[in-house]
């Protein structure tokens, strides 16, 4: 019986790992196949003729803010500098309690004004005041100012006041490349028979990077180990796993920190999910939903090229929190939308999208600690042939460290950010220490994040505390 | 009266100077304002291109200028900054605007920071010409 | 799998890695050279095109070295890209023009060549190509892809009627059954203001016959760019579309109009047949606004 066990799981951990590996190579062709499809698009709607193009799509820009005083100004600076002849920037106080407010008001001569609500389909919390400058300059620039109520609250708040077709959701702590709404509407102005319910652009990491008026001037890679690896992580979720998907049009996910929905359709389903800490994962999933009941052809679209830049979490205690939040939001999704799972109503997300989300995406960290716990209790039992096992993890690590290589390679060969050789061999070695530096802990964070939602712990958002951006006159 | 060699040398470099004017360019990609410059080039006058912000801070900095020929958009720095930037800065040098930019609502908005000219892009060699020598 | 097989295998993937180390390697020092040597180019393309703009006599005997360029297959979507460029910022006529000069070159030979490509992205490059330096030579085979099995050339081609024939491509547009997209309905405009600022209505009441939506969507955009007074009653006839885009941009025309009573009756109209929706708010909001300033000019 026990011989019968360890079969039954061995084999388990092996066919898991070997699906996963399959995903993961299918990944890298579709991956391919999207970057060069969305190269050759790009060159038949080049920004310059956006630009300048009149009936374009109207954009908000909503960024929710809550005591980022150390870095406001620098940020909505950034905001500000982005090159697009319809938009309007909308900054969510969400109660803070800093002098975030303050420091808007000053440097942007805001005054109080009356502006109306556009929507009332959405809730959200009290607004205090509403703010916008009385300098021509800053003629684009809305604050509102209102009672915490979380991110999603106050991403809520934003798309109620936007009177525009299209809200690009982000955070404050963001600094946006110049060109990146021009990139991010692209879509939008393509689709014909498939409306574009969202559009997401990669997310880049600018820890030590100079910035200088809100416009990143020069990329570094982060001095810090944790933030580095972060880097390459980012790289091949972006680049490999975003893109695959996109090119099966089963992309789940938009990062909250950069995506661009149509404003009717968020309103349609009720806006951003208070109750969750994986918002931007569960609106998505619902405007998928959504549009599946109304039976209507749809896209959610990824950019490769990276349009945003972020601060990540530069120590194991930051980092551990963030992946904690993440794992949280990613339960209480998929938990929320368990009635996705193999309805055949909701075609090839119900059946396959979906699934592949509860198998690799949410199995995934529990498959490694079971199986680390496996290791453990078999070495305990002396039952381990180590010359194997030890081969077995070079494999596998090896497998780890070529996806990495491959993501790294196709941004290079794509696009200019890391464009220096002594930038791709920092990156090289990052990526092949990932396994043994941030992985464990990064598994160690997500089983937390399940073990306070399994035993009904209570938490918040979590404090991110951050360094802030290096910034030059 | 008697007027020395030195003294007429004096003067041809006053006169010289006096009409000699100088004119800064400013666009993001650095082959159009080459192009541009080569286009509205003609004596007495220095052009000097620009392609960031950066740059564009870099050249203020070391001279100045009598015109700036710019795009409403340039990489580094947000439209009604720079253009409120160029202005300060340069409080008598004319700024004419050159862009494929050029939706009503930009116009206006060009026009209430206080900006001379706006050239929509394309425009003909001619054109570019007459408007660009009108400031001279 | 014995642990000798697993062995087999490590070695195997560390030889790709020295592989995908090796193509990391030669990108670099790819681009790094490729760069260098685009920039070049493209000065020298730009000095030529300035002078030839400026005194196209002389500049004609300079430019062996650019027709070599063309020749290269490496090279020739590179300077096609920096003429196409150029053109978005100064446009030309006649012999001084940039359609003569790349005549002239030989790239205008080259990438009509193209048009009959089996890559649609070469196709489709040569149609951008022919309508953005005005090649009406090649018309017929344009005309041909206007209703193309892929999106992009019959994109490209549709855009390249309207550069070429101006309004008189407007009498296409009912055979037209393909959806279009916004962009395309963006460039058409553009192009037709660009090099066509005059409207010739009897093409637009020829394109009127189009069932299609989106050919319905630009033909109402055309209405407001060109401020076609005489066509507001075809776009308050839009307004009770069941396609919602169509209706959208219907209503976003009228509201750039002034409208008299019957405008506003014959709205009232088809508000009444239409069922609750926030659009039907929408209207209703544009009425009553209409309506209170209606009363206040009597």
């Amino acid at each position: 019986m026990i011989e019968f066990i360890r079969y039954g799981l061995d084999y388990f951990f092996f066919g898991y790992g070997i699906a996963l590996f399959l995903c993961y190579f299918g990944f890298v062709l579709l991956a391919i196949a999207a970057i060069k499809s969305n190269a050759k698009r790009a060159e038949f709607l080049n920004v310059n003729d956006i630009k300048g193009a009149n009936d374009l799509p109207s954009v908000s820009l909503i960024a929710p803010a809550y005591n980022e005083g150390k870095s406001i100004i620098i940020n909505v600076k950034s905001l500000l500098s982005i090159q697009y002849p319809y938009y309007e920037l909308i900054i969510v106080n969400d109660g803070s309690k800093d002098d975030s407010l303050e420091q808007l008001i000053k440097e942007f001569s805001l005054e109080k004004a009356i502006v109306p609500q556009v929507s009332n389909l959405i809730s959200h919390a009290k607004v205090r005041d509403v703010y916008q400058s009385k300098d021509l300059k800053y003629k684009h620039l809305t604050v509102i100012d209102k009672d915490n109520g979380g991110r999603a609250d106050a991403l809520n708040c934003g798309i109620t006041y936007a009177n525009t077709n299209l809200v690009l959701c982000t955070d404050a702590d963001c600094i946006i490349e110049q060109d990146a709404l021009l990139k991010m509407v692209r879509p939008y102005l393509e689709e014909i028979d498939r409306e574009v319910i969202a559009c997401g652009g990669a997310i880049g990491i600018a820890n030590d990077s100079i910035i200088k008026n809100g416009t990143l001037k020069e990329l570094r890679l982060p001095k810090n180990i944790v933030a580095r690896i972060q880097v390459v992580e980012y790289i091949r979720a972006f680049l490999l796993g975003r893109m695959a998907w996109t090119q099966m049009n089963g992309l789940l996910l938009v990062s909250g920190a950069f995506g661009l929905y149509p404003r009717q359709r968020v309103l349609e389903v009720g806006g951003f999910d208070h109750a969750t800490v994986g918002e931007d994962l569960e609106l998505c999933i619902r405007l998928r939903a959504h549009m599946e009941r109304l039976k209507k052809p749809y896209d959610v679209v990824y950019i490769p090229e990276t349009l945003c830049w972020t601060e990540a979490p530069a120590s194991f205690k930051v980092y551990i929190t963030q992946r904690d939040r993440w794992a949280r939001g990613l339960w209480e999704t998929i938990k929320k939308h368990k009635y996705l799972f193999y309805n055949r109503k909701y075609r090839a997300t119900g059946m396959l999208f979906f699934p592949y989300w509860v198998y690799f995406e949410l199995g995934a960290p529990i498959v490694e600690f079971l199986g680390l716990i496996y290791l453990i209790v078999c070495a305990s039992l002396g039952i381990i042939n180590w010359p194997f096992a030890i081969a077995l993890f070079a494999a596998v690590y090896l497998i780890g460290c070529i996806f990495s290589t491959v993501s790294i390679l196709l941004y290079t060969v794509n696009f200019k950010h890391y464009a220096k050789p002594s930038m791709v061999i920092k990156l090289l070695l990052a990526a092949y220490l990932e396994s043994f530096v941030t992985h464990p802990v990064m598994v160690f964070a997500e089983m937390k994040g399940y073990f306070k939602k399994i035993f009904g712990i209570k938490s918040t958002w979590g404090t991110m505390s951050r360094k802030g951006f290096t910034t030059i006159k | 009266m008697f007027i020395s060699k030195e003294m007429i040398h004096s003067l041809h470099f006053l006169i010289y100077l006096m009409e000699h004017k100088k004119v800064l360019i400013v666009y993001n990609d650095y082959g159009i304002s080459y192009l541009f410059k080569k286009i509205l080039d003609k004596p007495n006058v220095t052009y000097v291109t620009a392609n960031s912000f950066t740059e564009v801070e870099q050249i203020l900095l070391e001279s100045s200028f009598d015109l700036i020929i710019t795009d409403v958009t340039i990489e580094g720095a947000f439209t009604n900054e720079y253009l409120y930037y160029l202005k300060t800065k340069l409080p008598g040098t004319s700024i004419v605007i050159l862009s494929e930019m050029n939706q009503n609502d930009i116009k206006k908005e060009v026009k209430s920071l206080g900006i001379h000219d706006f050239i929509s892009l394309p425009t003909t060699v001619t054109d570019l010409n007459n408007k660009i020598n009108c400031f001279f | 799998m014995g642990l000798q097989d697993l062995i087999v295998f490590i070695y195997f993937l560390l030889f790709i890695m020295v592989l995908l180390w090796a193509a990391l390697a030669y990108s670099l020092i790819y681009r790094y050279f490729r760069t260098k040597e685009r920039i070049k180019i493209k000065m020298k393309v730009i000095d030529a095109i300035a002078l030839r703009f400026l005194d196209h006599k002389r500049a004609t005997y300079k430019m062996h070295w650019l027709r070599r360029y063309v020749q290269s297959k490496r090279q020739r979507w590179f300077i096609a890209g920096i003429f196409l460029k150029v053109n978005n910022v100064i446009t030309t006529l006649d012999d001084t023009s940039l359609k003569t000069m790349a005549a002239d070159i030989g790239l205008t030979k080259v990438l009509s060549q193209d048009l009959k490509s089996l890559v649609w992205q070469k196709k489709a490059k040569a149609l951008l190509f022919c309508y953005e330096l005005g090649l009406t030579e090649h018309l017929k085979t344009i005309t041909s892809y206007r209703n193309h099995s892929h999106i992009l050339i019959r994109r490209e081609a549709q855009i390249a009627l309207v550069v070429l024939l101006g309004w008189k491509s407007l009498k296409l547009f009912p055979y037209i059954t393909y959806p279009i997209s916004l962009w395309q309905q963006i460039r058409i405009i553009e192009k037709l203001k660009i090099y066509h600022p005059e409207p010739i209505e009897k093409f637009v009441i020829l394109a009127c016959q189009t069932e299609n939506p989106y050919v319905m969507e630009l033909l109402v955009r055309i209405i407001r760019s060109f401020d076609l007074e005489h066509f507001k009653g075809y776009s308050i006839a839009q307004i009770e579309s069941p396609e919602l885009f169509l209706a959208e941009t219907a209503l976003e025309t009228l509201q750039s109009f002034e409208l008299n009573t019957l405008d506003v009756n014959q709205i009232n109209l088809s508000l009444q047949r239409m069922g609750q929706s926030p659009f039907k708010l929408k209207v209703d909001a544009f009425i009553s606004q209409h309506g209170n300033r209606l009363s206040q000019q009597l």
